[in-house]
């Protein structure tokens, strides 16, 4: 028989005591904190987990709100482009109507002056800004108004040469990991003229010169040797080159947001396995937690219950 | 006859006298930490002859000795001194360990939010708020990192305190045992059977105290006077002479407090890593282990953090069209951009031929260094190319701590193989080609190695054996600050057109804001590499692994010493009912002796009356 002496009882039930309040105190702080992972030491792997996995979640968040600024800027592009095309639209009536071989010279005014207004309103349009107050067709100066015009004469009535003031940059932003490169803008020169040359700043053609060429031919200005059928011939031509560089350009806009929509569901998607992904390393099981809790109570008491029987057990009392 | 019988009585009496005083002793002791139970030895007295047999006289009480099983003793000893080492170190670890669980989430959180202002900076460049964000975000990152590093010295603190309170422990526990030494020895001389139970167990109790300390391995004499060396084998305390323990700055890198030992007016310093248990064990292991190499992978993560921000955004060009600056700072930053530029700190210079005076954690000297050369460091953010060779980069640095030793090697200059670098976490050699040393200006000296470049102001004052210690990146999260202050300065465009920025050129913001995604740290090859926020976790699950490791090698310790102390107090224990058992016993056998007696009287006094 092995002796056990006094302190021994006494420290064991101590020890046992401690040690069941001590796991009952475990599992109250993580039912409290609902979290299983107290203290990086618990669980070291796991907490780098948890640590990685938030970096990622505040990357994804990020790419979230990029998303979400870059759909506005492209969906009021989207609108601007809509409207533009319904000015092309009625553009395109104006001419058809100013062809009309039995109008007087003072009709065809009046359709110049509302071809104007088309016009201006077109200027307008092209010189839009973004939520942010830059120009959104001006490419990389977005503080100047990409489309202007100079007062001149031309045949005999008063005119404008228009030009293009932006640049050819896109500015492109990061969407995901690997998407780095999403144009966010679209820029005026390839919507609005044609035959631009970067090296010059000039070109060929351009929406604006032909709805002038409109307003002109309406006020009486038409060039040596032609006729308002040729003319009008020639700008309808135009006018559906132009037509379909906006249809194109807003064709592209809507590839654009079709992409960024899948990519924010697939980064809403990644962001939710990671959610769970972190909840299963840190969340407490609270059904678990609560049993645990219960049975370290249990515990507690059985040892408080046989401490209070052996202190009260000495052959002292009996002499 | 009666002679005889009042003999026996009286022996018996007097022994059972000192057993009941014995049982008393310990029921008196039986919560004293450290007692051991004593029993009273008797043993039988000589029988005188009478005629042709022997008639027995009673009872000698030889000695009261301590009930005590030297082996578990030490068992006990040597667990327990396991155990202090293991609680402090699982409890200073873990500080690290909660601060870089909860100051990391500061830390990757501001980086994100860092990073992320480029992102929307990159979407508006001219845009007044998103460039006044990146500066309160950038200054919210560097908070972040000083805040760390203010978090560590506040450990280093309290850990010096530690390490003072438990050498002035060791210092007081050594002196009484050399007391008690004395004491025994004078008992020895006085008594037939050595010295006192409970003076053996005031010499016991010092040596657990000593060795829930520090390492020991201890020799009882025969005497009974213990002899004591502790770690490096060095002797602390032999019969009445104790050596002098202090904390004071170590020799090599002396910001740092050490133990050491003072034998006949001689002080040397113990070797730390010989110290391997009880509280100074655990503190030194986690300073050595932990704090040092939080301190300089954090203080990595800053320096590389600042280098690339500030590489890639002056590339870029600001809205007035100038090129950008630094955007961080580390304090007294000589900001000129040649290739001998560094991020400098106090007391090191900024470029090879302004010197300084040593001083700091950073750089040290050894106070044993025969020598008078001084050395300098720098971390040179451009590369270096010498011989066709890239020396230096940031990204080269590794931050690990260095120990650099001169030894001649005796072919008449001083070139690469007159030095050894050595890691001082690891002990790796670092390999140095050729072209890691070029002399000169002066009389001076470069070594370069790991992104570090070293200056010596004078070689010719160097003595062989002389050493330095440098820890390049200890401390530097604590001296991240922001270097520009006008939201227009953030270099947001890539390039110049005309002389000028375009308003909606934000491409080297979003450069920079994808420098939050690219691999910076571990490895030239930045595919190979970490991401910023990569590299801190590894940190902090570096910590994390060494925090559970002590708990896990804590806890199956404390099972161990329950166990051993379980054995040794079923042997030593006092036990109350086994001593109340022993009361009655010797109470009724004191009296049987006492009726011996009269018994004795009755038959002197029937023989008188004949």
């Amino acid at each position: 028989m092995s002796r056990i002496s006094t302190n021994q009882f006494f420290d064991t039930n101590l020890y046992g005591m401690q040690l069941a309040g001590t796991r009952m105190l475990r599992a109250q702080s993580e039912l409290i904190t609902q979290k299983k992972l107290q203290n990086a030491s618990d669980n070291p792997s796991g907490a780098v987990q948890v640590l990685r996995t938030n970096q990622t979640i505040g990357e994804y968040d990020q790419f979230l709100r990029t998303i979400t600024t870059v759909r506005s800027r492209l969906e009021v592009t989207d609108t601007v482009l809509g409207n533009f095309g319904n000015a092309i639209i009625r553009a395109r009536e104006l001419a058809v109507q100013m062809g009309n071989g039995a109008l007087n010279a003072s009709a065809r005014q009046g359709i110049a002056k509302e071809a104007e207004a088309i016009l201006l309103s077109m200027q307008a349009l092209a010189n839009s800004v973004d939520p942010d107050g830059a120009r959104m067709f001006a490419g990389f100066k977005t503080e100047t108004a990409p489309v202007a015009f100079t007062g001149v004469t031309r045949n005999g009535v008063s005119s404008r040469d228009w030009t293009y003031e932006g640049d050819t940059e896109v500015r492109l932003t990061s969407i995901t990991e690997a998407r780095n490169d999403f144009p966010t803008t679209i820029t005026g020169e390839r919507i609005f003229f044609s035959g631009y040359d970067p090296a010059t700043g000039a070109a060929t053609d351009s929406i604006f010169a032909t709805m002038q060429k409109l307003v002109d031919v309406g006020n009486g200005g038409l060039a040596a040797g032609e006729s308002i059928a040729d003319a009008i011939g020639d700008i309808l031509g135009r006018i559906q080159t132009f037509s379909d560089q906006a249809f194109t350009a807003r064709a592209d806009i809507g590839a654009r947001l079709v992409e960024i929509d899948a990519t924010e569901n697939a980064t809403e998607n990644s962001k939710l396995s990671l959610l769970k992904l972190k909840s299963e390393i840190e969340d407490v099981d609270i059904s678990e937690a609560i049993t645990r809790f219960t049975q370290q109570q249990t515990v507690l008491e059985a040892a408080r219950g046989s401490y209070a029987r052996i202190q009260d057990l000495s052959l002292f009392k009996f002499l | 006859m009666t002679a005889g019988i009042i003999n026996s009585g009286l022996s018996g009496l007097f022994s059972n006298q000192v057993q009941l005083e014995t049982a008393g002793h310990n029921l008196a002791n039986a919560t004293v930490d450290g007692y051991h139970r004593q029993r009273v030895v008797l043993a039988t007295q000589e029988s005188l002859p009478r005629g042709g047999f022997f008639v027995g006289r009673g009872v000698d009480v030889q000695t009261v000795e301590r009930v005590v099983d030297r082996f578990i003793e030490a068992q006990v000893q040597e667990a327990k001194s396991e155990e202090a080492y293991l609680d402090i170190l699982q409890q200073q670890v873990n500080q690290i360990a909660s601060l870089l669980q909860d100051g990391g989430e500061a830390l990757t959180s501001s980086m994100q939010a860092f990073f992320g202002g480029f992102t929307q900076l990159a979407g508006a460049p001219t845009s007044q708020p998103q460039r006044q964000l990146i500066l309160s975000t950038g200054s919210a990152l560097a908070g972040a990192f000083g805040t760390m590093q203010r978090r560590l010295d506040i450990i280093r603190d309290s850990l010096d305190n530690g390490l003072s309170s438990a050498i002035t422990q060791l210092d007081d526990a050594a002196t009484n045992l050399a007391r008690i030494n004395v004491l025994i020895v004078e008992q020895g001389q006085t008594s037939t059977t050595g010295a006192s139970p409970d003076l053996l167990d005031s010499r016991d109790r010092l040596i657990a105290r000593i060795g829930t300390l520090i390492n020991t391995s201890t020799l009882i004499r025969s005497d009974g006077t213990a002899s004591v060396q502790i770690a490096d084998g060095r002797t602390l305390v032999e019969g009445g002479r104790a050596a002098r323990v202090s904390a004071q700055p170590s020799e090599t890198s002396p910001s740092d407090l050490t133990l050491y030992l003072e034998i006949g007016g001689v002080t040397t310093r113990i070797t730390e890593s010989k110290v391997t248990r009880g509280t100074l064990g655990g503190l030194f292991e986690m300073r050595r282990e932990t704090l040092e190499y939080t301190e300089a992978q954090m203080g990595r993560l800053a320096l590389s953090v600042a280098a690339e921000v500030n590489e890639l955004h002056k590339s870029g060009f600001d809205l007035q069209g100038d090129a950008g600056t630094d955007i961080f700072l580390f304090d007294e930053n000589q900001a000129n951009n040649t290739a001998e530029t560094i991020l400098s700190q106090s007391g090191l210079f900024s470029n090879a031929t302004t010197y300084s005076e040593t001083a700091g954690r950073r750089v040290q000297s050894s106070t044993q260094n025969e020598g008078t050369a001084q050395i300098r460091y720098s971390i040179p953010v451009d590369p270096i190319v010498s011989d066709g060779t890239q020396l230096n980069n940031v990204r080269q640095v590794t931050g690990d701590s260095y120990s650099i030793v001169y030894r001649d090697d005796g072919d008449g200059t001083v070139n690469v193989g007159d030095f050894t670098v050595t890691t001082l976490a690891a002990g790796r050699e670092v390999q140095l080609s050729a072209a890691s040393f070029t002399a000169g200006p002066g009389n001076g000296g470069r070594l370069d190695f790991e992104g570090i470049r070293l200056l010596i102001d004078d070689v010719t004052r160097l003595q062989p054996a002389d050493a330095f210690e440098v820890r390049p990146t200890a401390g530097f999260a604590g001296l991240m600050k922001l270097g520009i202050s006008d939201p227009r300065d953030i270099a947001a465009a890539q390039d110049l057109v005309g002389g000028a920025v375009r308003p909606g050129d934000g491409r080297n913001a979003q450069a920079l804001a994808d420098l939050q995604r690219a691999g910076r740290i571990g490895s030239t090859d930045t595919n190979d590499a970490s991401t910023f926020t990569e590299a801190f976790s590894e940190i902090a699950g570096t910590v994390g692994v060494q925090a559970e490791s002590a708990k896990l090698r804590g806890n199956a310790q404390t099972a161990l010493v329950r166990q051993l102390t379980d054995q040794q107090q079923s042997l030593s224990g006092v036990n109350l009912d086994e001593e109340a058992a022993s009361l009655l016993r010797f109470q009724q056998a004191y009296q049987a002796s006492a009726k011996l007696i009269a018994i004795a009287g009755t038959l002197l006094q029937s023989i008188l009356e004949i």
